[in-house]
């Protein structure tokens, strides 16, 4: 198991140094000079030079050809030219990402890290109750589903879960917004907690930190904050959660050991709970770590229309600001969250069913 | 008993006089014959046809087209889902959204298909190093989200719709690679691909004249449900405001140029392209698992 787990970690680091390698890139893809694109043409002279020098933009790409000549021609020793080798734009953003130095915006110089750290948070939030949405519809509905085959419910939820998966997103939360916010005035309609109200910060997820203070006013203003993009970001994997459920369900259902069950007589819902669903959880297990990375991804979406403070909408702003570092870091953490999540869903998987463990 | 035998006989008369159909014909029957399936052609049919009559039947210009002293009119008889957030006619944009919404589909899947099934089909065949190579390659684009990677490709290349269409395109190429790639690997050792290297046929020839055929049906169903996922990417985009870019009606852009005017309540601006949307996705997800059960049952997903 552990040399599985290894061998699944050594794979990861070659596409992660690709990934790496595309995100650098990013920014020479940019018709015309980036510096000048990121800070308008009317910048100062020495505004633009600090972005050259911040990104490196004068030093060679991968690597130095110049350094091989200077161990030739004696004016460097081998050590150095070695190290003078990678003196180049790619090796030098490659060390800074692994010191965790993950640069400065381009607009208002702050540190990139400590916006991501004010960001990430609600997006896992958000993130995270979506998904406890998604589970906690779409399983029970696929269950349902499998076991009252071509009933009514389960014709409505299938028929439910198609539309799920062909709805955009934004426009949901745009349905949410009107029906809930506008008309009914259930909920607000954008933003994570009132500007007006403070709460003491723990974890950085406002539904938790409020319980650990005590704050139980807080709770339910960051819950009913949270209710409308949760729901809006958990529908399609609500609604693929459910299909898939559904079909695992009822291929475990043909087999001769639920009948075994049914035969000595164990209730139906021992069967169901006890018997089929453990062995129908494995496929449902890989859709729903599969789900988590469209769920980040979604969230720039769901963030946009609700202007939730998360990294999503960070993104969508940097790209609007032209605020090309931002949305490099925020583009290699969210891939990267995603491949770790991926890798243990994998392994958690190998863990779950013996058959790939022993393989 | 007897009656048994009768019924085998009947079997084997209706085996031996059913008329011969190839193999596409069958598809095509076990097509229509599912529900799901016509319903989904109904819809992407009548969306085609809608996009592709629309510049015959009525020429549209969106730049001439405003009436400010009609702004976010609620429907009537003159206009049936009333009026945007400078008087166009709401129908009239959804009419003419069509051809981009559904045309940046087709053409950022037909891109990525070209692109990624020629890579994946080479790697898959000739194997080895170049295989390698280009597979890790996929991986690395595989690695980012999609929605995210398209972002990021229209940020780098700017906003508009040819742009739109290739960062979609590029999401697709590693998906049809690993496709084409794990059939071809699968394909590669059968028999007839062996009998035609013997009687002489080379590279080239055999892949695309001997696998390419019968790699088709996964490559097609995969094409139909990445018809659905493009034209959902492609009003992301559009809605972000990355995408095609007004005065021009794509449906994710029309939801973007007017969804500020919901809190006003005009819903009719809001609530016709995001069904028009989610119909063209409907359309092609269900047109997508009805070819996936015709064309090869061992695929069927329940």
């Amino acid at each position: 198991m552990t040399r599985y787990i290894i061998r699944r970690l050594i794979s990861l680091i070659p596409t992660l140094l690709g990934v790496t390698v595309i995100v650098f890139l990013f920014i020479h893809l940019i018709p015309g000079d980036p510096a000048i694109v990121m800070l308008g043409e009317h910048a100062a002279v020495e505004n633009v030079e600090r972005i050259r020098e911040q990104l490196g933009l004068n030093k060679p790409l991968f690597l130095n050809p110049a350094a091989v000549g200077q161990v030739f021609s004696g004016e460097a020793s081998i050590g150095e030219g070695f190290r003078n080798l990678f003196e180049s734009q790619y090796f030098l953003f490659l060390g800074r990402l692994l010191r965790g130095d993950l640069g400065r915006s381009v607009h208002g110089r702050t540190p990139i890290a400590d916006l991501l750290k004010l960001k990430f948070p609600a997006t896992v939030e958000l993130s995270l109750l979506s998904m406890a949405f998604a589970i906690a519809v779409g399983i029970p509905a696929g269950i349902i589903s499998a076991t009252r085959r071509n009933s009514v419910f389960d014709s409505a939820s299938m028929i439910g879960s198609l539309v799920g998966v062909s709805m955009p997103v934004f426009w949901l939360g745009l349905m949410l917004i009107y029906f809930f916010g506008v008309r009914l005035k259930w909920f607000p309609t954008y933003g994570r907690f009132p500007v007006d109200l403070s709460l003491q910060t723990v974890t950085g997820l406002y539904t938790l930190d409020s319980i650990v203070t005590g704050n139980y006013q807080a709770l339910r203003l960051a819950l009913k904050h949270l209710v409308m993009p949760s729901f809006a970001l958990g529908t399609i994997p609500m609604a693929i959660i459910a299909r898939m459920t559904r079909s695992a369900m009822l291929e475990v259902l043909q087999e001769d050991y639920i009948r075994t069950a049914y035969a000595k007589g164990l209730q139906e819902k021992v069967v169901i709970l006890r018997h089929a669903l453990k062995n129908a959880f494995l496929p449902v297990i890989t859709i729903i770590g599969l789900q988590v990375g469209g769920l980040l991804a979604g969230a720039i979406m769901t963030e946009t229309v609700f202007s939730w403070p998360g990294v999503g909408k960070w993104v969508y702003d940097a790209i609007l600001s032209r605020d090309y570092p931002v949305v490099q870091v925020a583009v290699l953490i969210i891939t990267l969250v995603i491949a770790v999540i991926n890798l243990a869903v994998d392994v958690s998987y190998a863990f779950l069913n013996p058959k790939i463990r022993f393989e | 008993m007897a009656e048994t035998i009768a019924r085998q006989t009947d079997l084997a008369v209706d085996f031996a006089v059913r008329r011969q159909r190839s193999l596409w014909a069958d598809a095509w029957r076990r097509l229509i014959s599912l529900n799901t399936a016509r319903l989904g052609m109904v819809i992407i049919g009548v969306l085609l046809l809608v996009a592709v009559l629309a510049p015959i039947v009525h020429d549209y210009d969106p730049k001439t087209d405003s009436s400010l002293k009609d702004r976010l009119r609620p429907p009537s008889h003159e206009h049936l889902l009333g009026t945007d957030n400078l008087g166009r006619d709401v129908v009239v944009r959804l009419v003419h959204g069509a051809r981009y919404s559904l045309g940046v589909g087709i053409i950022s899947v037909g891109m990525g298909l070209i692109i990624g099934g020629t890579l994946g089909m080479l790697g898959g065949f000739i194997g080895g190093m170049t295989d390698n190579i280009i597979m890790r390659c996929m991986d690395i684009v595989l690695a980012f989200p999609a929605m995210l990677l398209a972002i990021a490709i229209v940020a780098v290349r700017g906003p508009g719709l040819n742009n739109t269409m290739v960062a979609v395109g590029v999401v697709f190429i590693p998906i049809f690679a690993r496709l084409a790639r794990s059939m071809v690997l699968s394909v590669r050792e059968q028999e007839y691909v062996t009998a035609a290297t013997c009687s002489g046929v080379t590279g080239l020839r055999i892949l695309f004249w001997h696998i390419l055929p019968n790699i088709l049906s996964p490559i097609i169903v995969q094409s139909t449900l990445g018809l659905a996922s493009a034209i959902l990417w492609a009003a992301g985009l559009g809605f972000l405001g990355l995408g095609q870019q007004p005065p021009k009606p794509e449906w994710g852009a029309m939801l973007s140029d007017c969804y500020k005017f919901l809190a006003k309540g005009a819903w009719w601006v809001i609530v016709p392209p995001g069904v028009a949307i989610m119909l063209g996705v409907l359309g092609f997800n269900l047109l997508g698992d009805g070819l996936r059960d015709a064309l090869d049952p061992r695929l069927r997903a329940d």
